[in-house]
């Protein structure tokens, strides 16, 4: 019997599920007590409704034995079933509450299966050594409504009648707190769907303006106040990609023609690459970082981490050679920036909301504005003197938080540089940085700053209470329950005015000051 | 000591302190882009692994409290993210480092050949005679493996850094490296405090410490 024949094709193949766990066990068990043993798999398959009638047939004489919870206590939930023989180990468990048992119509079955649950019960006439050392076993319930509505196992003594009048008190209690629970929250899930329903209504009929009013009339409309205001409110998603287009614009002039000549470029460069690395992998091991780093070996590594919990930008996943040849083709278009990591989060947001071709032309002209350009050439002057405009405006409009990053020497480089390389779309929720895009689009590299002293604003009374490291690890790993109210509330109370200046003018007098080679006083500076 | 190879058992620091730490080190990570730094850092803070991390931009910050050896100590990590281009970025932090942690992956050769390339970093931007822990990751990779134990071993022994292998992945040496670690933080710590108190006088014999 230790050597049983292959089972025949067709009967393996339905059995696929049932046979691997329960199968194996009994094979291992059953051999003592099976007289025709070899005989078993080859037999024809049954009847498909009869897994079905068996597993109540087991748990009928499981339950003829002694009483349920008895069988329960002793059978299940021990943590020692390691510690039976082996002859013993084919668990019951599995007839009981395992995949349906499988279909195998051994006349011997029931028997045997009358046998093994003999031997685990200790009724059998070989009795198990550790029989005797269970009969003491204390009793596990899985939970506490198992503790008090079985019955008590025989094996204990009874509870005194206040003993369970008080647990039966105590459960009601447990039991109406929790009704408690679920109406409430019944009725908060209620609220949602009221305010969802609302929502959606809202950006339907937003929907119906932007495609039949404004984005035939673009040019004349997009800078009324009417526009301007639905813009706040949030770009309905089905025509968000097309806004965002026509609002970053296309001054750099491509055309889809043109990525798809960067795209094979790039393409016949990945060819080149994978072949020269793998002949001469040692000798090219010793070239410098900077070297590889045009290599577009870091896009590779960088896509699948590029919004991981999404699942679509990973190997196999379906954004994930578009997202790849985007980057490529960008790399190839503008060898002079290259690719920095946080662009894949930038391309990955784009390709979720424009067509391949549109999402290129998007990314190349995004990343050409002048903030984005300073920051992935990480023109170092320049970027501090964005971070020097931002605390301009942040002493303006949260003079007590300043002080207070300014007696840690945080400076604003710990925190923006995170937001302002990723638009946002890696430390916000992606639906709360859809909306901030939305409004950056609509104002410039101003609402990114605008933002983050939003942000700043929102979590002002916790970030007070907190020491150096810990601003800095709560500003980069934001909290995940931010609501977009919540945001654009702080957003909208953050004025962008500084003595009459706005953030254009204060940023081009920060220009000139370097100009005239004066010194800011950034504390980030001094690098 | 120079602890190269990471064999000796190091007690489990015990993962809570209570506030005031005895120490406070700021310890930054370094080495090229998906070596595990995030992942090792992840694994430290809870112990768990999440195949799911994304790319670190600029840095990310974690603070770590440890017992050691009934001490209490934090550290202030600075995870940086691995392109070149970032570095100029980090060099304020190296700076402010009294630790740096540099990583490779032990199954891509390239990542261990760019560590001398960050060894000259450490060497011009931080302090003289920063610590460093070597360490060399995804040890649970152990088929994909193309740097042997030793190399990395004779590397650390070269420009005398601590060394240990581990795996973020399974939790192999997360915890012990750290806690050496720590207890080198600690040793050096201490050194230079000597020696800014006895400035006048004969220096001591130290406790064997490599710089």
């Amino acid at each position: 019997p230790a050597a049983l024949p292959p089972a025949p094709l067709g009967f393996t193949d339905v059995n696929l599920n049932s046979r691997n766990t329960y199968e194996v066990s009994r094979r291992r068990s059953a051999p003592e007590h099976l007289p025709h043993g070899g005989t078993a798999p080859a037999e024809p398959a049954p009847p498909p409704q009869e897994p079905a009638e068996r597993a109540r047939h087991r748990v009928g004489i499981a339950g003829a034995g002694s009483t349920f919870a008895e069988f329960f206590t002793r059978n299940f939930f021990t943590k020692r079933t390691k510690e039976l023989k082996p002859a013993v180990q084919s668990a019951p468990g599995w007839k009981l509450f395992g995949k349906v048992p499988p279909r195998e119509n051994l006349p011997k079955d029931s028997k045997i299966i009358q046998q093994e649950y003999e031997a685990r019960t200790g009724r059998m006439y070989k009795p198990p050594p550790p029989s005797a050392r269970r009969k003491n076993i204390e009793f596990e319930p899985l939970s506490t409504t198992a503790l008090i509505l079985e019955d008590r196992p025989a094996n204990l003594p009874a509870k005194s009648v206040e003993e369970a009048l008080r647990h039966r008190q105590e459960y009601d209690e447990m039991v109406a707190e929790a009704k408690k629970r679920e109406i409430k929250e019944a009725h908060k899930r209620k609220k949602i769907m009221r305010e969802r329903f609302k929502q959606e209504e809202n950006i339907a009929s937003a929907m119906v303006i932007w495609v039949n009013e404004i984005l035939p009339n673009w040019e004349g409309m997009r800078a009324t106040r009417r526009v301007r205001e639905l813009w706040w409110q949030g770009l309905p998603p089905s025509v968000r990609g097309k806004v965002w287009s026509l609002a970053v614009g296309n001054e750099l002039n491509i055309t889809p023609e043109l990525y798809e000549i960067f795209l094979s470029r790039a393409k016949e460069r990945w060819k080149s690459f994978s072949e020269t690395s793998s002949e001469n992998d040692i000798e090219d091991a010793g070239a410098s970082v900077a070297d590889r780093e045009a290599s577009l070996e870091l896009i590779k590594l960088d896509i699948s981490r590029t919004f991981p919990s999404l699942y679509i930008f990973q190997k196999g996943g379906p954004y994930h050679d578009l997202l790849h040849s985007v980057l490529g083709a960008y790399t190839c278009y503008r060898p002079d920036v290259g690719y920095v990591q946080g662009m894949s989060f930038i391309a990955a947001v784009l390709i979720l909301n424009l067509e391949e071709a549109d999402a290129f032309i998007a990314f190349a002209n995004l990343l050409n504005k002048p903030c984005q350009l300073a920051f992935f050439r990480v023109d170092h002057s320049m970027m501090l003197k964005y971070f020097a405009a931002f605390e301009v405006f942040f002493e303006e409009n949260l003079p007590k938080l300043f002080l207070h990053f300014k007696s840690y020497s945080l400076t604003p480089d710990i925190y923006l540089i995170d937001w302002i390389f990723t638009l946002y779309s890696k430390s916000l929720p992606l639906d709360l940085a859809c909306r901030v895009w939305d409004v950056f689009c609509r104002d410039g590299e101003e609402f990114l700053f605008r933002t983050g002293l939003g942000i700043l604003r929102l979590y002002e009374d916790i970030l007070l209470q907190m020491d150096f490291i810990h601003i800095a690890q709560f500003l980069t790993k934001l909290p995940e329950d931010i609501t977009s109210e919540k945001l654009f509330s702080c957003i909208a109370a953050i004025q962008m005015q500084n003595s009459n200046k706005k953030w254009a003018q204060v940023f081009a007098s920060l220009m000139k000051d370097n100009k005239e080679g004066d010194k800011n006083h950034s504390p980030a500076s001094k690098s | 000591a120079v602890t190269a190879g990471g064999a000796e058992a190091a007690p489990r620091g015990c993962p809570k302190a209570p506030l005031d730490p005895d120490h406070l080190y700021n310890v930054l990570f370094v080495g090229d882009s998906h070596v595990g730094k995030t992942s090792f850092l992840h694994r430290l803070h809870t112990d768990t692994f999440s195949p799911h991390l994304t790319a670190t931009v600029g840095l990310d910050y974690q603070i770590k409290n440890l017992v050691v050896d009934n001490k209490r100590f934090a550290l202030r990590l600075w995870d940086s993210a691995g392109q070149e281009r970032y570095r100029s970025m980090t060099k304020q932090f190296f700076r402010r480092a009294d630790g740096v942690v540099l990583m490779y992956d032990i199954t891509s050769e390239c990542s261990f050949s760019d560590v001398r390339y960050w060894l000259s970093c450490i060497q011009e931007e931080a302090e003289d005679g920063v610590a460093v822990l070597l360490l060399g990751n995804k040890t649970d990779c152990a088929a994909q493996r193309q740097v042997p134990t030793k190399e990395g071993e004779c590397l650390a022994k070269e420009h005398q850094l601590m060394f240990y292998e581990c795996s973020a992945a399974s939790g192999h040496n997360v915890f012990e490296s750290m806690v050496s670690f720590i207890r080198l933080l600690k040793d050096h710590e201490d050194e230079l405090k000597n020696k800014a108190e006895e400035v006048p006088k004969a220096t001591q014999k130290k406790k064997g410490c490599c710089w």
